[in-house]
């Protein structure tokens, strides 16, 4: 008898808990826009290497869409370049680094229109920056390295995707820009006046994840995510040009194109990754260069705790 | 398997549950999930819609970047899979994924490329929505303009999270229906647990106690619910059977005091007469000393050997066809006591039926003192206590039961009052034993002698009078010795037959009637009844009676028969003569005058007359006639009574009747014996002025000297010495003489029955002063008489 309402409740109980778990695991919203640092990903994904993990694919055209996707939280999971993380971070959006996908040697580059061909005939000139985004950063670093004075140019928010087009149309005579929309330009006879060479190291594009989102994904998914992506990665890496085929179905690029780009490129191994990225004084050299730049110009309003910006554990745990 | 029934409201409950649970799954399945799916749509529709313009700007502007954008920013959204727009070419423009721009719809679908080839052209900005092979998706073709040509934009839409949410909700609600239903399973469990179990208990317990014997045993009410009013009822049907055991009880107690104490015996057997039981009383009537004694005996041990074959022929017979003749009837038998001895019983057998078995119960009555009592009162009534013979009674039974006796005798012994008178009673009834001892010895045995009355014997015989006169004639004057002396025998004797269909009772009244002839006729008579003679004096004794009858009913009236002058004929006074007239007819005064002697009734005619003929007179004097003196016949006998001479006074004064009118005439004088009282009463009339007649002088022996001796103004001759008196010259001397001597002491004469003038002649001659008869008038009925009185010159009345 007493076992038989004890039965009945547990049975109303379970029933009722059931109805309140969550249905699943939380899905991998990863946003990101065009870039060829982050295709391995979307190869990865294409290839189905993610198995027992619902991930999605979001794909954002500039980095200011993928920006505001985390901070909507449409998406749990960003490719972003570093600085982008610093601004999310002092945004006091609580984020994760966990993986590098490369450090751009090269890729971004600041493009004059034809007609244009060195610093000083940019004077006085419209350039064209993606405004929420690590162009804003690069055109700073440009700036300082060459020591402009940044009042001396018309600076123009810029989408990414409409870089070229606008180049094309004359809106704007040189534009903080990389692929797929650097070799469009380039096509048009564009002249790169600034490249990421110029400032080794500092441009890097990484993996975050958003820890504080009702569906931020677990440790687990992560881990395993990072784990079942890593093997698809090791064999991407082992012979990159027998990707390009895969790695170009976005970027629609020529094969010259692509190796070009790839070659300004650097796409660290996991072993490399972690390396840079646990070296702490190093990272946080750079955190504190971004932040600086960033609070000059504006963009960020206070410096962020970027302490624990950068988990290498899923990298460690490799 | 035992099923606790306060166990079922929660299988009940969870039954239901599940049921309900089925069946919200199913309605989620079913329209839920459609209604999702619509609702869903709907919103997709409408938000595309408002964006349309959007697009058809950015198309017109040719900004495939921000249709790019555009199509990315969409596929942000969770639920949207794919973001297509699509040229006239099927070339896709802007997608969600960059991979597909430039590419074609083909390459990316060929099922959706299939539907929208098929598709006319859209003359409205309306949301089409397209099949596709998963449930769950939703696929939505917006038409675009390009240029004058139409583009599509096309949007893939994954229900599936929404539906998830839906379930959730559903699951949610399910989830609270089944805990509801269990948490109000549960709670009806403990509260029947605790109302319907516990007072259950209680009441099953109290139940329990009452039927083991406790009646005090009484459950505990509580009002609060519906079993205050089952516990109230069952304490009341408690209360009502206690009363009713005590009523029971009570009852019982009651019969068995009624059977106790009864002195009727009850017993009761089953149809094998088997004793079932017996009362006390039962056991005193049969000498038994217990119960046991009798108890599952056969009732034949009750039952005198003679009648037990016939008692098991009864039982039988009652047993097979229903009813039998002995039942509920009031019976006489006789029962056979424990020492052998019989009882006189009366009994009453009825027949019942107990627990479906026919059983017998017999009332009986111990009838010994009854039946003695009875034995006596027969013998008081059929017995003369003087001579031990039967009585009148005894007579009339035996007649009932024999009829062989064809005649009756009734002898009634001579002078018996006499013997009582002169010696004592006792030596009549001794005479009457001693009588009664020789006839018993003397009659032949065959003849049964009853003493009926006084000293009179009734005998019945079969011999007739030839046989039994002798007989009878043998006894006179027979001695008999009595105590102090002996007697001559001698009786009268009246014979009568006795016919089969006679009323004895008749015929003994007639024999009775002719006894008394015979006492008449002296000594030793012995009479045959003769039935007319017994006719006559039945006739005369109606008559008498009816006579009387008639005087108190004043039926009796007047005839008048006129005096007349005889010197001029004149009328002059009239007597009035009593007549009756009975059943029509005229009754002879000569018939009922004597019957009026005999049977005492002269006074009352008398006193009738003098009343009857006052009351006349004053009648005619009131209506005016001239009325001439009125006379009426008084017998001699009693005008010497006082009583008589005052009841005339009485009535004179009473009718203020003026006294001369009023004359008496003196019948019988010849039977005067107190002559002095009778003259002195006559002269009281005569003083009061009321005069006097001799009547019918001539038909006695009397003295004419003494008759004048006495105070009377008038003589009236009879008839007889009118008629002699005119026969020869020596009856004409004595009439002459009479007439003399009557005028000489001046004494009117009045002769009768005048019925020839030669008659009248010769009376006037003689100095006859009035005459009555049938030569001037008979007698005369009333208005006739009237007619007279004012034909005679007399003034009619005013």
């Amino acid at each position: 008898m007493r076992q038989l309402i004890f039965a009945g409740m547990m049975l109303g109980v379970s029933a009722l808990l059931t109805a309140c778990q969550p249905q699943s695991e939380q899905k991998l919203r990863i946003g990101t826009n065009l870039w060829p640092g982050y295709e391995p990903l979307y190869v990865a994904h294409q290839q189905k290497v993610f198995k027992d993990l619902d991930v999605q694919m979001i794909e954002y055209r500039a980095a200011g869409q993928v920006l505001n996707g985390l901070r909507k939280g449409t998406i749990n999971m960003a490719a972003v370049t570093l600085d982008e993380a610093v601004r999310i971070a002092a945004s006091g959006i609580p984020i994760e680094v966990i993986w590098l996908f490369n450090i751009s040697d090269g890729a971004d580059q600041l493009l004059a229109r034809p007609g244009i061909r060195d610093i000083a005939g940019l004077k006085g000139k419209k350039i064209g920056v993606e405004g929420n985004a690590l162009g804003a950063y690069l055109l700073q670093r440009f700036f300082a390295l060459h020591q402009l004075n940044p009042e001396h140019y018309q600076i123009v928010g810029l989408d990414l995707a409409a870089h070229a087009q606008a180049m094309a149309k004359n809106e704007i005579d040189a534009v903080m820009t990389f692929e797929p929309e650097k070799s469009k330009m380039l096509r048009l006879g564009a002249t790169a006046l600034f490249t990421s060479k110029e400032v080794p190291g500092e441009v890097l594009d990484v993996l975050i994840v958003r820890k504080d989102s009702p569906d931020a994904p677990t440790e687990a998914q992560l881990q395993q995510f990072i784990s079942q992506y890593y093997q698809h990665f090791r064999k991407m890496q082992q012979h990159w040009q027998a990707w390009y085929p895969m790695l170009n179905r976005r970027m629609k690029l020529s094969d010259t194109e692509l190796a070009v780009t790839f070659s300004e490129l650097q796409v660290p191994s996991a072993a490399e990754q972690l390396n840079i990225l646990s070296d702490k004084p190093h990272m946080q050299k750079i955190l504190q260069g971004y932040q600086d730049v960033l609070l000059n110009i504006g963009m960020i309003q206070q410096a962020c705790d970027c302490q624990s910006l950068i988990n290498t554990h899923y990298l460690e745990s490799l | 398997m035992r099923l606790n029934i306060s166990l079922l409201p929660l299988l009940l409950t969870i039954v239901l549950a599940l049921l309900g649970v089925g069946l919200l799954y199913l309605m989620h399945q079913s329209m839920t999930r459609a209604q999702l799916i619509e609702t869903e749509r709907q919103h997709l529709v409408e938000s595309l819609l408002e964006q349309h313009s959007l697009l058809e700007n950015y198309l017109m502007r040719g900004d495939d970047a921000a249709l790019k954008n555009w199509a990315s920013l969409k596929s942000e959204s969770r639920h949207v899979q794919a973001v297509l727009v699509v040229t006239p070419d099927w070339k896709i423009l802007a997608a969600h994924q960059v991979e597909l721009e430039g590419g074609n719809l083909t390459a990316f679908s060929q099922a959706i490329f299939q539907q929208l080839d098929t598709l006319p052209p859209q003359q409205l900005v309306r949301p089409i929505q397209l099949q596709t092979n998963q449930s769950d998706q939703l696929l939505l073709a917006l038409p675009l303009h390009f240029a004058s040509r139409q583009g599509w934009l096309l949007l893939q839409y994954d229900l599936t999270a929404a539906l998830q949410a839906g379930l959730a909700i559903t699951l949610q609600n399910m989830g609270v229906y089944v805990i509801s239903m269990l948490l109000s399973g549960v709670l009806t469990l403990l509260l029947l647990k605790k109302i319907l179990h516990q007072r259950l208990r209680q009441l099953e317990t109290t139940l329990q106690h009452y039927s083991t014997g406790q009646n005090q045993a009484r459950a505990t009410v509580d009002d609060g619910n519906e079993f205050g009013a089952l516990e109230l009822m069952l304490n009341q049907t408690f209360d009502a059977l206690d009363q009713q055991r005590h009523l029971v009880e009570r009852s019982h107690i009651f019969n068995q005091v009624i059977l106790d104490s009864t002195t009727d015996g009850i017993v009761s057997a089953n149809a094998h007469g088997r004793i079932l039981q017996v009362n006390p009383a039962t056991l005193n009537i049969f000498r038994y000393q217990s119960e046991d004694d009798l108890l599952n005996q056969d009732l034949a041990l009750l039952i005198p050997g003679e009648f037990r074959q016939q008692h098991h022929l009864g039982l039988a017979d009652s047993a097979e066809h229903g009813p039998g003749k002995a039942l509920n009837k009031l019976r006489q038998v006789e029962g056979l006591r424990r020492d052998g001895s019989l009882v006189p019983l009366d009994i009453t057998i009825s027949k019942t039926e107990l627990f479906g078995e026919p059983i017998f119960i017999a009332f009986l009555k111990d009838n010994t003192e009854q039946r003695q009592y009875q034995l006596s009162i027969e013998q008081l009534a059929f017995t003369d206590m003087l001579t031990g013979i039967t009585n009148l009674n005894g007579i009339k039974r035996l007649l009932v039961q024999q009829h062989k006796y064809r005649w009756v005798y009734l002898i009634n012994i001579d002078g018996m009052a006499n013997l009582n008178h002169s010696f004592s009673f006792d030596t009549g009834d001794n005479l009457l034993k001693a009588c009664c001892r020789l006839l018993q010895t003397k009659l032949p045995a065959s003849c049964v002698l009853a003493r009926h009355q006084g000293a009179e014997f009734i005998l019945l015989a079969c011999q007739d009078p030839a046989q039994m006169l002798p007989k009878l004639s043998a006894l006179q004057g027979h001695e008999v010795a009595l105590e102090k002396f002996n007697l001559k025998l001698s009786f009268c004797a009246t014979y009568v037959s006795l016919p089969e269909s006679t009323d004895f009772e008749d015929v003994l009244h007639s024999a009775e009637l002719m006894m008394r002839q015979a006492k008449a006729a002296g000594r030793g008579s012995v009479l045959q009844v003769e039935p007319g003679l017994i006719q006559h004096l039945q006739h005369n004794a109606l008559l008498c009676h009816q006579l009387e009858l008639a005087i108190r009913e004043e039926q009796l009236f007047f005839y008048y028969q006129p005096k007349f002058s005889a010197r001029d004929r004149r009328p002059v006074a009239a007597e009035a003569l009593i007549r009756w007239q009975h059943a029509g007819q005229m009754i002879s005064p000569a018939v009922f005058i004597p019957l009026a002697e005999q049977s005492h009734l002269m006074p009352q005619l008398d006193r009738f007359v003098i009343s009857k003929a006052c009351a006349q007179i004053r009648d005619w004097l009131d209506a005016g006639f001239k009325v001439m003196p009125i006379s009426i016949n008084l017998s001699a006998r009693y005008l010497v009574d006082d009583s008589t001479i005052a009841y005339i006074f009485e009535k004179v004064g009473e009718f203020d009747v003026p006294a001369h009118l009023l004359e008496v005439e003196v019948t019988e004088y010849s039977l005067i014996q107190d002559e002095a009282h009778t003259a002195e009463n006559m002269i009281r009339l005569q003083k009061a002025g009321i005069s006097i007649a001799i009547d019918d002088y001539g038909t006695g022996h009397s003295n004419l000297a003494t008759v004048l001796s006495l105070p009377v103004q008038n003589l009236k001759i009879d008839q007889s010495f009118i008629r002699t008196g005119m026969s020869s010259s020596k009856g004409r001397a004595i009439l002459e003489n009479i007439l003399q001597l009557a005028k000489s002491l001046q004494v009117t004469t009045t002769a009768e029955g005048v019925e020839t003038e030669e008659q009248l002649a010769f009376l006037q001659r003689s100095g006859c002063e009035y005459i009555q008869g049938y030569l001037l008038s008979k007698p005369l009925p009333h208005p006739e008489f009237e007619r007279l009185m004012q034909s005679a010159g007399i003034p009619t009345p005013a």
